[in-house]
């Protein structure tokens, strides 16, 4: 779903499943907190000398912005721009932390709990889930067009497309039976291959490591976990700007 | 009663699951909404309406848990909170109407755990919701709580409506011999 954000070295799967979910804790409890953005600067420059510059630079601009709308609404209903700079920092709290997960390809992170012999009927799972989104996105496109032959008109802003009749036989029954169709083809597919989620054991090719440059990764965010929690305790005098 | 999962049940509710994902993006313009439960309000309808295609099709108990993990899985690269959200509301309203009807054979099951599904999670949004938007628990009982009561009746009602039109579909296709439960 995210390939353009995946890195070309990844960081080990759990390690950027703890990083992505403790720092974005911890940015959301310390958000209040003027060193917020000296904590996001720190994340951004360590996941993007992690290879992860093109997944920071577009959910930073993304979200940056976004913050900065949802902050500017908020402040201009409320009268009040005093706080105006934490929806920003919330906004990139979230964007920028959960970088590390979306530079993960689901096929390592499956890789990885196959090692941890985690249920197959789980990975399983998780990996079609995430991969045939696109493909239900083109049947979905498929669908609309079909529509379109049979005279229904499919733009968002036409009333026809909300018609409960339309949206019924002519888009919910077709998309249900694709969906059936599409499973019924893979798990014929998966069984030709002798894939079955009751056996047990599954041999990794390419087994997923954590590496002292995961470790690296791992402290060094549990670092700035620490600093943006424990700087306001050691210096007090560090106040709102 | 416990039934193993063969991989064509598992490939079955991951692909329903991806549907359901596509929906689920209806709520990214009100991701950042400080009206509480409104990002619920929006998708619930789709949830309850694929999660009962899921069960009526794989009959077993853990279906509903599976489902809401694999709908849950591709939340937790955008908003992981939502991801245990998510499967602690379908693992709950599993427990719920198996504890109630044993099975998933009686209609009243299914459509008991399909709309508590989106339905639990409003609660368990609470502490998300307190969490990401800054807010105290004072907040939605006293300066929003009608707010509050008519998003949370609205889930009730969407889920409700949803899984009605997800039991429609599921008995008009099992007719047509198309959505025929998987045999051991």
């Amino acid at each position: 779903m995210f390939e353009q954000f995946h890195a070309l070295r990844p960081v080990h799967p759990l390690a950027a499943l703890f990083c992505s979910l403790s720092s974005m804790a911890v940015g959301m409890i310390a958000s209040h907190n003027p060193l917020i953005f000296g904590y996001l600067f720190f994340l951004a420059a360590l996941f993007i000398l992690y290879g992860l510059y093109t997944a920071v630079t577009w959910m930073a601009l993304g979200m940056g912005i976004f913050g900065i709308v949802t902050g500017g609404i908020t402040a201009l209903l409320n009268g009040n721009t005093d706080l105006f700079w934490i929806s920003p920092a919330r906004c990139l709290v979230i964007g920028i932390c959960v970088v590390p997960l979306l530079s993960v390809p689901p096929a390592l992170l499956t890789r990885c709990l196959n090692q941890m012999h985690a249920p197959r009927a789980v990975t399983l799972g998780m990996l079609v889930t995430v991969r045939f989104v696109p493909v239900v996105w083109g049947e979905i496109s498929q669908i609309r067009a079909a529509m379109r032959t049979r005279g229904v008109d499919t733009r968002l802003n036409s009333l026809a497309w909300y018609r409960p009749s339309n949206l019924y036989r002519a888009f919910l029954i077709p998309l249900v039976m694709r969906a059936v169709n599409i499973s019924d083809t893979l798990a014929l597919s998966v069984k030709t291959r002798a894939f079955d989620t009751l056996s047990r054991g599954a041999t990794v090719y390419r087994p997923v490591r954590f590496t002292p440059r995961d470790a690296l990764f791992t402290a060094l965010t549990v670092l700035a976990m620490a600093a943006i929690l424990l700087v306001p305790h050691v210096f007090p005098e560090v106040t709102l700007p | 009663m416990l039934k193993k999962f063969h991989a064509k049940d598992i490939i079955f509710l991951a692909v329903l699951a991806a549907v359901n994902t596509l929906f689920g993006a209806l709520a990214m313009p009100v991701m950042r909404s400080t009206l509480f439960g409104v990002q619920t309000l929006v998708t619930c309808l789709f949830y309850s309406l694929f999660a009962i295609i899921g069960i009526k099709k794989v009959q077993k108990p853990g279906t509903l848990t599976l489902y809401g993990l694999f709908t849950g899985f591709p939340l937790l690269f955008m908003a992981p909170v939502m991801f245990f959200n998510n499967l602690i509301g379908a693992l709950l309203a599993e427990c719920i109407a198996l504890l109630i009807f044993k099975s998933w054979d009686h209609r009243a099951a299914v459509l008991t755990g399909a709309s508590l599904f989106m339905i639990l999670t409003v609660p368990l949004s609470l502490p998300f919701s307190i969490w990401l938007n800054g807010t105290s628990y004072q907040h939605f009982v006293s300066g929003q709580a009608w707010q509050t009561v008519l998003v949370v009746l609205g889930v009730i009602a969407l889920s409700l409506l949803g899984a009605v039109i997800g039991l429609k579909v599921s008995d008009e296709l099992q007719k047509a011999g198309k959505l025929r439960p998987y045999e051991d």
